[in-house]
């Protein structure tokens, strides 16, 4: 809307576009800007440093830098654009980009051990760390801001840019494990602090249950890759794919899968994987209320052994008394096209927790695969248990 | 010391103290407080800002616009 109506004064000289997107991954935003053929510069806040809690938001700014609409509309554009402004006595202060160097912030936190220091230092690796490395330091030293103790607010916005940098560190070549977890157990314990931050939110939503879900948060992804190639131009490659939970659309009514797929291993004989495949559990919300849902995230990564794609495929089964409880209780992946693959695998489920849960509830299953181990090369189909902890609120 | 007189350099020290803690406190904001919230009013001037351009990964600046208007939208693609 705004990119349409600005066109004519930005090719005029008359006005400058700006946007800040507020999000976990660039090279998203920088698809969509792809697609609806943006092109003025789009700057990227994933931590809500300005502390903006809700988008979209325009504002008017003058050439001395005073704000002269907080929310304009279209029709108002060439007003802002004929009216001229006296220079004021005040100008905000411009910020010198030595004084937010990562090495600036460094040795202003060395000298003075603050929370805002180590915040605007950890904030520095996020945004101007030039390999995954940064994610490791802006976890370390928010982790020092958190061991002052702070409160309020700043508490809160300390625990979403720790959400931050541990999901940016889960999608680099540095990732833990745990990372993902972390990330949404920050981001929650955030949210829990501030629930009017919409965007803090809609952080936790994209990865959530269907029933918090307002809308298919990416699902305009197909379709902008599609048209793009239409026009002869080579779509942004996403780095960090989509999940299920990414393109799901909302869902008032919480609704459990039929499955046509038995248990493949009832009674328990088959061997066990000794780890030749990692497996990694992540539940969002990581706490809920009794009564209320939560979608978890299964991953499988090969690590000593390589998916065997020639026979049976995979399938993922999950233990559980109440099937309706469960929007899908048994998978089956399909095979890769070659022979031995090693792409990590992922299966997503929803689970309506009861309205009388413990204070912990675990949920387990298994998964069945046929996996081909580097050291002698032979291949085995192994089972896998996982289980997960899921806390409840009361 | 009369007690005036002690009064008065009582007041001069906790005056002292909370000089020399306004002037920490200073510092210790550093480069840049945190911000609680967005706050902008008409009329007023726009913090200044410092992100990474996503297609470039330079730094901009709101500043750098100076003396153009300028249209910010804050958004998000999802």
């Amino acid at each position: 809307m705004w990119h349409e109506v600005t066109k004519k004064a930005v090719a005029a000289d008359e006005l400058v576009v700006l946007g800040i997107v507020q999000e976990q991954h660039a090279e998203r935003a920088r698809l969509y800007a792809q697609w609806k053929g943006f092109d003025f510069p789009i700057l990227q806040d994933a931590m809500t440093c300005n502390g903006m809690a809700v988008v979209p938001v325009p504002v008017f700014i003058d050439e001395f830098g005073i704000v002269r609409n907080t929310r304009p509309r279209p029709n108002e554009l060439q007003e802002f654009l004929s009216m001229k402004f006296e220079k004021p006595t005040t100008l905000a202060e411009p910020i010198d980009p030595k004084d937010h160097s990562i090495a600036s912030l460094a040795k202003s936190a060395a000298d003075n051990t603050t929370v805002a220091s180590y915040i605007n230092l950890g904030d520095a690796h996020l945004l101007w760390g030039s390999d995954s490395r940064a994610t490791t330091a802006a976890i370390s030293v928010y982790e020092k801001a958190a061991s002052l103790k702070p409160s309020g607010y700043i508490a809160a916005s300390l625990n979403f840019r720790l959400g931050v940098a541990y999901r940016a560190r889960y999608d680099s070549d540095l990732q833990q494990s745990d990372d993902f977890s972390k990330a949404v157990a920050h981001w929650t314990a955030a949210l829990e602090a501030n629930p009017n931050q919409y965007i803090w939110r809609r952080r936790i939503q994209q990865y959530g249950p269907r029933q918090t879900k307002p809308y298919p948060f990416y699902d305009w992804v197909q379709q902008a890759i599609a048209e793009i190639k239409k026009r002869g131009e080579t779509p942004i490659e996403l780095k960090v794919p989509l999940s299920g939970s990414e393109v799901a659309s909302g869902q008032r009514r919480f609704e459990s899968l039929p499955s046509q797929l038995k248990n493949p291993d009832p009674e328990n004989k088959l061997f066990l994987d000794p780890e030749f495949i990692k497996t990694r559990l992540i539940v969002v919300p990581s706490r809920v209320k009794a009564g209320d849902v939560l979608r978890v995230h299964v991953e499988f990564e090969p690590a000593a052994g390589k998916w065997n794609n020639e026979g049976q495929p995979m399938q993922v089964w999950l233990n559980v008394k109440d099937r309706d409880a469960f929007s899908q209780s048994a998978f089956e992946l399909n095979n890769a096209p070659t022979a031995n693959s090693t792409e990590p695998r992922h299966i997503e489920f929803e689970y309506k927790t009861p309205r009388d849960a413990k204070e912990t509830i675990e949920l387990t299953g298994f998964a069945v695969y046929t996996v081909c181990v580097d050291e002698d090369g032979t291949c085995r189909f192994l089972r896998n248990n996982f289980a997960v902890k899921v806390e409840v609120k009361h | 010391m009369s007690n005036q007189r002690k009064l008065f350099i009582h007041a001069l020290l906790i005056a002292v103290f909370y000089l020399v803690n306004s002037a920490t406190d200073l510092i210790a904001e550093n480069v840049s407080p945190i911000a609680t919230s967005y706050r902008v009013q008409a009329g007023q001037p726009h913090p200044d800002f410092l992100f990474p351009d996503i297609r470039s990964g330079e730094a901009v600046s709101l500043s750098q616009f100076r003396g153009k208007k300028v249209l910010l939208v804050h958004f998000a693609s999802w």
